[in-house]
């Protein structure tokens, strides 16, 4: 009897740790040549009018722990302190909007001496948000005298898709771009208890994210 | 039977608390408590006296939303601190001015009588400590940011998922005698996403955020104020050209 409910358990917990079916593509385009020298660091920074949105902060604060950590991690600056290092240059009404903004940006007194004395390189611009894009399905739950239990199948389709722009400050210019589109399908089954199958499609977007992001970077020349 | 009965006082016990908590009339204060960082800017050649009229005490500013939900939110500290920090790296001399007892009350004077008997005292330098002056000559300007307005925004009314705080201040400047110069309006917006389960967290950064913005208005608008640009600036300018001849 015992055995049996270990068994039970057993299965739940392994059905529970299986995960939903996702597919990935992540791409790069390369505009100028990168390359970062050691002692350089790099700085995050969510690329929004909205600040402090909580799936966004997350997702960035992903990027750049996965950007740092392993095999080639890069050094990042971070994005806080840079916002106030540089204040009141970036904040969402004075941030610079795209590349042709940066060189007017450094010329202003004080801020290539911030860039420069913390040996900042890059600025990696994230942008980009989760959504659920279909769902479907159906499961009935009832609970009696005897006990309850649930009956059917829900699914639904989660599309992670973000971008990076990567500016290089030494030259005031862009040198690409990297981006990732997650499409995960989670479900749950239920035959009297239901099994949840998760995607984890932002993780895998901000894995497929950060481990482009650190050969961009890296990789000399184009 | 017993449980069943233990459960049904529970799950009231808890309707009532949850009804309790959401309905209206409820007041939540909020003090906003925050470090603001010094603008990175090429301080303008001008010698300015800083007074904070009304915002010394606490200043409180009530919100009263549709859920009728009060929000208290206390900014004078934070205030202080950043235009303390805000000027400080705007100008190359800041002189922190106490208020008569009677802080001016007549926001629609065109001239103020600046009480300058009155013990000039305590006053702050850009490292917060503390510099003592006896008079107010040789100063350029003196300015007073009031905060005129503050207006939050929860979800339930902007019917998206953030958070907003709008933040009106008016930056009175006064020629050393008392002339006002300019009552220059600036504003400040912060919007934040839900990101815990009460609303205080949010309403916090946001209002922080509005606060920095309203900063960054300051620091950008400043130098192309129609009256500062005729009244003010051109002292920035005499004293550079002396300094250039100087040196």
């Amino acid at each position: 009897m015992n055995n049996s409910r270990s068994s039970s358990l057993l299965l739940i917990i392994s059905l529970s740790m299986l995960s939903g079916c996702i597919t990935a593509r992540v791409e790069e385009t390369k505009d100028a040549a990168t390359g970062i020298r050691e002692g350089d660091s790099v700085v995050i920074l969510a690329r929004s009018h909205i600040s402090g949105n909580e799936t966004e902060i997350k997702f960035v604060d992903c990027v750049a722990d996965k950007v740092s950590s392993g095999r080639g991690g890069l050094t990042i600056y971070p994005a806080d302190k840079f916002v106030d290092d540089l204040f009141p240059w970036f904040e969402p009404r004075t941030t610079p909007r795209s590349i042709a903004d940066l060189p007017r940006l450094m010329s202003r007194p004080g801020v290539k001496q911030v860039v420069e004395n913390n040996r900042i390189r890059y600025i990696i611009w994230v942008r980009g948000d989760t959504d659920q894009t279909n769902s479907g399905g159906t499961m009935s739950c009832a609970v009696g005298p005897g006990g309850g239990g649930c009956f059917g199948l829900a699914w639904w389709e989660d599309t992670a898709a973000y971008n990076a722009a990567i500016w290089d400050l030494t030259g005031s210019v862009q040198s690409g771009m990297v981006s990732a589109n997650v499409k995960g399908t989670s479900a749950v089954p239920a035959v009297v208890i239901p099994v949840p199958l998760v995607a984890r499609t932002r993780v895998a977007a901000c894995k497929g994210l950060a481990k482009q992001l650190k050969s961009f970077i890296a990789t000399e020349g184009f | 039977m017993l449980a069943n009965r233990f459960l049904r006082t529970l799950f009231l016990t808890l309707a009532t608390v949850a009804m309790l908590v959401t309905s209206g009339g409820c007041s939540k204060s909020l003090t906003i408590e925050s470090e603001f960082p010094p603008p990175l800017i090429e301080p303008i050649n001008l010698k300015v006296g800083v007074r904070y009229p009304e915002i010394r005490a606490d200043y409180v500013e009530t919100d009263e939303s549709p859920s009728r939900a009060e929000w208290d939110i206390v900014l004078a500290n934070a205030n202080m601190r950043m235009f303390d920090t805000l000027f400080a790296g705007m100008f190359t001399e800041v002189r922190l001015i106490d208020h008569p007892e009677e802080p001016s009350a007549n926001t629609s004077t065109d001239k103020l009588e600046p009480d300058f008997s009155v013990p000039f005292a305590e006053l702050h330098d850009a490292d917060g400590n503390a510099v003592f002056i006896s008079d107010t000559s040789g100063l350029n300007a003196i300015i007073e940011p009031v905060l005129e307005d503050l207006e939050v925004s929860m979800p339930a009314q902007s019917g998206t998922e953030l958070y907003g705080v709008w933040l009106k201040y008016t930056l009175r400047v006064y020629s050393p005698e008392g002339e006002l110069i300019t009552a220059w309006p600036v504003t400040g917006i912060g919007q934040v996403g839900k990101n815990s389960l009460t609303a205080a967290g949010p309403v916090r950064a946001a209002a922080i955020m509005a606060m920095r913005d309203a900063a960054a208005n300051i620091v950008i608008g400043f130098s192309n104020e129609p009256m500062l640009k005729r009244r003010v600036l051109p002292a920035a300018k005499r004293q550079d050209n002396a300094g250039n001849s100087d040196e």
